[in-house]
């Protein structure tokens, strides 16, 4: 018997796509799912805006202190 | 017994997969790590340890510089390269354990590609270090350049922490199918317990921060 080809790989596409549950987060679902299509798709766009982001709250939080910090990581590797 | 042309394709095959999903964890992580958690074509994880395992040489010459006693240099590599194998063994049965006892589905097979491919981000950062704690030997200081750095390297680092910190995720989420309430459980568990184990790893003198 001829196998049907489109349909094998529908039902394929199918086992993978249902073998994980949707992630819910309770009431806080719908923000979930507005924020992370942009982490699935070349996520080091808002990671890159996020870091920074991080680094100036650091600054105005530390003040040149960030400097130490700094230090002790580069001794880290 | 394989041929040489099985072995040869079979290289070259899992060679091209290891550029492909290179490139993918950095473009479509998600994808990428759906595929990953397959447990498929295990070898393409050699070349990422390969490149481990040159750090931790590279590592070792600018510790103690080209000119140290070779004896040295092949403690400080090799006491480097036990710490990771033991540790990176470490962490795969600690997360396989741990999501199995709150209920994840999956095992070694499922969990080794993409935890192995969440190592990317940490090999970059430490080769950047070394090769910037060549060229900027610390200390920072609070001079405008020292301040300009200082910027620069937190934001990078960051960078690199966050998207560790998503792969970890997507190692959970889609190697042991984990809910995100299931890896908060999780990390609460495995973070305190990485923490004693650096800490342990930092008294040897292996990792001043962990290879993880």
């Amino acid at each position: 018997m001829k196998q049907d080809k489109t349909y094998e790989s529908l039902v394929k596409k199918m086992n993978e796509v249902s073998a994980l549950s949707p992630q819910t987060l309770g009431p806080f679902t719908s923000v979930y799912r507005v924020i992370i299509p942009f982490f699935k798709r070349a996520p080091w766009r808002p990671l890159m805006l996020g870091s920074f982001a991080v680094t100036v709250i650091m600054y105005m939080l530390l003040g040149t202190s960030v400097v130490i910090v700094v230090s002790i990581l580069q001794h880290g590797f | 017994m394989v041929s040489k042309s099985i072995l040869f394709s079979r290289i070259a095959y899992n060679i091209i997969l290891f550029v492909r999903h290179m490139i993918g964890v950095v473009q479509t992580p998600y994808e990428t790590y759906r595929r990953l958690a397959k447990g498929e074509h295990l070898l393409q994880i050699l070349p990422l340890l390969l490149v481990c395992i040159g750090y931790f040489g590279w590592s070792s010459l600018v510790h103690h510089g080209i000119t140290a006693h070779p004896y040295l240099l092949t403690f400080s590599f090799g006491k480097l390269v036990a710490g990771f194998i033991i540790t990176y063994i470490l962490v795969i049965v600690s997360l396989v354990g741990v999501s199995r006892v709150i209920g994840g589905v999956g095992g070694f097979r499922t969990i080794l590609l993409p935890w192995t491919y969440s190592l990317v981000p940490t090999i970059v950062w430490f080769f950047a270090t070394s090769a910037m704690a060549l060229l900027f030997p610390p200390p920072r200081t609070v001079s405008i350049l020292g301040q300009a750095f200082s910027f620069l390297f937190l934001s990078f680092s960051l960078f690199l922490f966050f998207w560790k910190a998503i792969l970890y995720y997507l190692t959970l989420r889609l190697g042991m199918k984990l809910s995100m309430g299931k890896i908060f459980i999780a990390s609460l568990i495995l973070f305190p317990l990485g923490a004693l184990y650096a800490v342990a790893l930092y008294q040897m003198g292996i990792f001043r921060i962990p290879f993880i």
